[in-house]
């Protein structure tokens, strides 16, 4: 096929000299415009009008994405490191080599951990264009190299969103639903305003909504930012205490108010299983089946019998044992959250914590219908949206666990106005999907390893055994990732006896010394690699580690073919679409005479040389679902643009190939009211109580007993708790909470040295500054605008610009995003919260590997506003 | 014609996007916003918040910045668009004075670092092509995107619908809280949108300027 591999510059809606792409800046992902002026430079990008996801809108971000294209700092050539000493603001002293030379030593390299040490090599990347899909998943598999994390991402984003997720909807997040909900509670969370996923959709829609004041938004978020801002109700919190009012609120609920979702409870929960004195199942005749208590002939029957008039709550006597059903558990245990006892916790009001139930649970709807494509649902428009804020916590587990059952009880699970899931859930090929929802024996909805076996699931637990990973994921049979522990055990490895720790790690999209731990920390685990390989745009914070760095590409630059299967939430469309160029980079690639368009060609070249290609083109056809004629010949040899041709054709027909990705390459379907909302139409039951927790509990007590690793296992419980975070309440003079929240203008992204970005933060003193309530900064003699002094209780520090605002509790110190650093282009004077972070037992829940983000510092005037 | 931007401030959710497209569209100097986001801080803990006043140039009926030009660099389009004739201005800073909006912006030069040669280094795209663009020492300002509407007219387009006829902050904005259209047809999407929501207020109504930008929410 003869080809320049851009994408056309016509026949998109706005006519000649407009490219349609992607944007990858962020995991929202748009559908752009770009346009090329008469010098052939991208000069704007405007959202694509044809794209259902974000119908021609774009963020900040996004229309500022071309300034990387002529970055000046771009990395244009290999460059191999000539000084061997490595560590923070070390110069490696790079000089630039030829592809051939870079790539045969990373090949050998390859080659030789490949037959010898597999176990101790690291791949590291976020690039969710590829991970999703299967190009980049193919070298991962076929490489026989394993090791894989996405750092950042796995101790601070969805440790405790994935899990309960899949248990409990099926899906890989939940989300609220932008055209029905009616009442949304943001549990640090800033859905709704460019600060979240499903952002362009969200937003749009309850802007419009928000007309006719058809929504209440409530932030509960010990900072007022964007989304508080906007929010109908801004409740603040105490940081790491929205596990006391939640449960305070289902308290609520289930106890004083009466209101919850009944037959939601009994038909598609396990909330009418038995539960024994010792906290499992009833199991019918000694099976899987759970039983349940049927009240027409008060008699216990397995939860699939033949049951007339199922129990919902009550303790009953079984064969002589006492049972109760899982609800009558949960309100029993709830009890202990009076308003009152959540007001000393968190401090929000007792009446506030009454008021927002009481508002849950009348806007919850419970009965009502409505009509959606002619079929009748039901309408369940109370709903809540969590993510980070909730989860990068000491017990980020027991967080998530009450932050489902609201919504769970009140039968607010995939149905127009509840939470949503996105469609992970719709299996096979794009255009020929199938919904499916498997089942456990006990009837629940059951998912192992999620994300395309990347992320493991909560429901069922996973086998606990010795660890044979440095991340010691082995132990963690509820959580998703562990490469917190990557962290912990290299620190510790007396303690924690991980495997031999990695000799070599080849990362890209994943700047790990400025997203993960403090550089202390981080600089101890790099120097720990013998050989690093960085792929990247611009020497970054992790690069200066690094041996061998190859130039990445722009995201303008790239041809990523149907990113993945994309979706807006509830009644929004379907789409397929991915990045394709617009533009080719101004330096040659790693293989001569072939265009580079995308890092996987590296990756073939690596593995061509290293003489495992074979086994990539295997594992392709497998994790692509190929099936002739697009299937590959592992004996023959294909270009990069030869594999994306196939597997376009395989997913979507004949004649959807690389051709018409380049010349078109957006696909769109409306979903069926199944897609939309599909809890009516499963019968897999979510959890209001989890059993299988305790059980999860005492495996990771006896294998760790046996190998005699201190681990903490109290958090495997039945029902969750508020559990208290190593920040709370600590005694002065560390007794201020400080806590980070995101702006739209970098959220989600990798924009820190986005000129353009840069500029409009600086105009707001965004990240330069911190937040200080009035009371606390008079108390300490601060005046706004004054450079202060933040110490954390384990002794890092920081100098940041003062701000004392109202914005934020009195116990709080707040900054926005994650700036600094110390690479070139890097603004080192803003505030750069990770480096403040502690890693220890105290701060890593050990369920799901968060890492509590809620620091306790001290913070002291320097004496310049005086 | 008589063009006019409606900004619902209840809308906003202060993300920015504004700002940037139109930096990138009109490609202004360094310093220069012509449509920023101020953000200010109301109410007493707990019940305070920000608010957000998407901002641009309110192409005034009786624009103080013209009658205070010495040079006739500024004037009013028939369709009610202000302008700053860059090739006129002679940097006298009058206009900026007498604008009751701070919505005119002196291209300083002052953007980046000097080197020896007494050249500058540009960091940005967006740097060197606003020298390309636009005039060290003269003012300049938001168009209205102009030439988008000009564009949009001679190819049969719609300001205020069609997206490539439209100013490109109204285009951007995820929230949509940025109507445009031509205030004297009743059918056009601000038309449409005051009826709706309307009336709106301007910004310092005590300027007595005509402003053809104004405020819902």
């Amino acid at each position: 096929m003869e080809t320049d591999l851009l994408g056309a510059r016509s026949g998109t809606a706005y006519g000649d000299g407009w490219v349609r792409s992607t944007c990858t800046i962020c995991l929202n992902r748009c559908g752009i415009l770009a346009h090329i002026a008469d010098d052939g430079v991208v000069d704007k990008i405007l959202g694509d009008p044809a794209n259902p996801h974000n119908h021609g809108r774009t963020c900040a971000k996004g229309d500022s994405g071309f300034e990387g294209l002529r970055d000046p700092d771009r990395v244009t050539a290999p460059m191999r490191r000539t000084n061997p000493d490595k560590g923070v603001g070390v110069d490696p002293g790079w000089t630039e080599i030829s592809w051939d030379e870079a790539l045969d030593e990373i090949a050998g390299r390859l080659a030789e951990i490949r037959e010898t040490e597999p176990e101790r090599f690291m791949f590291s990347t976020f690039d969710a264009f590829h991970l999703r899909g299967a190009l980049v998943p193919s070298f991962i598999h076929g490489s026989g190299l394993p090791g894989y994390s996405t750092w950042s991402a796995q101790i601070f984003c969805g440790n405790n969103v994935h899990g309960i997720g899949y248990m409990n909807l099926n899906g890989f997040e939940g989300n609220p639903d932008p055209k029905y909900s009616k009442y949304i509670m943001l549990f640090g969370s800033q859905f709704g305003s460019v600060v979240h996923y499903d952002t362009m959709h969200a937003t749009r829609t309850l802007s419009e909504r928000r007309d006719d004041d058809d929504v209440k938004v409530v932030a509960i978020d010990p900072v007022c930012g964007a989304a508080a801002s906007r929010a109908e109700q801004w409740v603040p919190i105490r940081p790491g205490t929205d596990a006391a009012l939640l449960l305070g609120m289902v308290d609520q609920l289930v106890n004083e108010l009466d209101i919850y979702d009944r037959e939601f409870l009994l038909n598609k929960t396990n909330a009418p299983y038995l539960v024994g004195p010792d906290g499992y199942y009833l199991r019918h005749d000694g099976g899987d089946k759970p039983l349940v208590w049927d009240n027409a002939d008060n008699s216990a029957k397995p939860f699939d019998g033949d049951v007339r008039d199922m129990a919902l709550s009550g303790n009953f006597e079984v064969g002589g044992v006492k049972a109760g059903t899982a609800f009558q558990a949960l309100r029993d245990h709830v009890r202990r959250y009076s308003p009152e006892y959540v007001e000393e916790v968190t401090t929000v009001p007792a009446d506030t914590v009454r008021q927002l139930a009481r508002e849950f649970g009348e806007a919850s709807c419970i009965g009502e219908t409505i009509e959606i494509d002619g079929v009748e649902l039901p309408y369940r428009p109370a709903t809540v949206s969590w993510y980070r804020g909730l989860s990068a916590h000491k017990h980020s587990m027991l967080n998530g666990l009450a932050i489902i059952l609201l919504p769970t009880i009140m039968g607010a699970i995939d149905v127009p106005g509840g939470l949503l899931s996105d469609p992970y859930s719709l299996k096979g090929k794009v255009a020929e999907r199938e919904y499916s929802c498997p089942a456990s024996p006990e009837g629940l909805i059951s998912q192992g390893f999620l994300g395309g076996g990347r992320v493991g699931g909560l429901y069922p637990p996973r086998k606990v055994r010795a660890p044979q990973t440095p991340e010691m994921f082995e132990l963690l049979p509820v959580g998703p990732y562990g490469a917190i522990f990557y962290l912990l055990a290299s620190e510790n490895e007396e303690v924690y006896k991980p495997p031999p720790f990695p000799k070599m790690m080849l990362q890209y999209h994943s700047n790990l010394m400025k997203t993960s731990g403090p550089p202390d920390v981080m600089e101890r685990f790099l120097k720990r690699f013998e050989f690093i390989v960085s792929v990247t745009r611009r020497p970054d914070e992790t690069t200066e580690f690094a041996d061998i760095v190859l130039p990445d590409l722009h995201y303008l630059e790239r041809l990523v073919p149907f990113a993945y299967q994309h979706y807006a939430s509830g009644d929004g469309d379907l789409a397929a679409y991915g990045p394709k160029p617009v533009v080719h980079p101004p330096f040659e690639g790693p293989v001569p005479g072939e265009r580079y368009v995308d890092i996987m060609q590296i990756f073939l070249e690596l593995a061509r040389r290293g003489g495992f290609l074979s086994d990539v083109y295997e594992s392709f056809n497998t994790i692509a679902h190929l099936k002739e004629p697009w299937k590959l010949d592992p004996q023959a040899e294909y270009s990069y643009t030869d594999l994306v041709d196939r597997w376009l054709q395989n997913e979507f027909g004949e004649g959807m190939g690389l051709e018409w990705h380049l010349a078109d390459g957006l696909w769109t379907d409306k979903k069926t009211v199944q897609e939309k909302y599909p809890r009516p139409f499963f019968d897999a039951r979510a959890q209001v109580y989890f059993e299988f927790m305790p059980k999860a509990g005492e495996d990771v007590r006896r294998v760790t007993e046996e190998l005699d690793i201190p681990w903490e296992t109290d958090d495997y419980q039945a029902l969750p708790d508020w559990k208290p975070g190593p920040a709370y309440k600590r005694p002065p003079p560390h007794d201020l909470y400080m806590v980070n929240l995101k702006v739209p203008h970098h959220a989600l992204g990798h924009t820190h040295k986005n000129p353009l970005l840069t500029a409009v933060a600086s105009a707001h003193n965004d990240l330069r500054s911190v937040w200080i309530h009035p009371e606390t900064a008079r108390a300490r003699g601060i005046v706004d605008g004054e450079q202060v002094t933040i110490e954390t209780f384990e002794g890092r520090r920081q100098t940041a610009a003062a701000r004392v605002t109202q914005l934020v509790h009195p116990e709080v110190v707040a900054t926005q995003g994650c700036g600094g650093g110390w690479s070139k282009g890097s603004n080192s004077d803003e505030v750069n919260f990770n480096a403040l972070l502690a890693i220890d037992e105290d701060h890593i829940d050990f369920l799901s590997g968060a890492l509590d983000c809620v620091i306790s510092v001290r913070v002291d005037s320097n004496g310049s506003g005086h | 014609m008589r063009w006019g931007m409606v900004i619902d401030t209840a809308r906003c959710v202060g993300c920015h996007a504004c700002t940037i497209a139109c930096k990138a569209e009109n490609e202004s100097p360094a310093d220069a916003f012509y449509a920023p986001v101020v953000e200010y801080e109301v109410g007493t803990y707990p019940e305070a918040h920000t608010e957000y006043l998407p901002s641009l140039c309110n192409h005034c009926e009786d624009a103080p910045c013209i009658t205070a030009c010495p040079s006739g660099a500024l004037k009013r389009r028939d369709d009610g668009i202000v302008l700053a004739d860059e090739d006129v201005c002679i940097g006298s800073r009058a206009c900026m004075n007498a604008c009751p909006y701070g919505a005119i912006h002196l291209f300083t030069g002052a953007e980046g670092e000097m080197l020896a040669d007494g050249t500058r280094t540009l960091p940005t795209v967006q740097d060197r092509v606003a020298r390309e663009r636009h005039q060290v020492g003269t003012v300049s300002k938001c168009t209205y995107c102009a030439h988008r509407i000009d564009f949009g007219l001679e190819n049969g387009l719609t300001p205020g619908i069609d997206p490539l006829a439209t100013p490109a902050c109204v285009v951007t904005c995820p929230a949509e809280c940025r109507i445009f259209g031509d205030l004297e047809d009743d059918t056009s999407p601000i038309s449409l949108y005051l009826e709706r929501r309307g009336p709106s207020e301007v910004l310092r109504p005590d300027a007595e300027t005509g402003a053809h930008t104004s405020y819902v929410g």
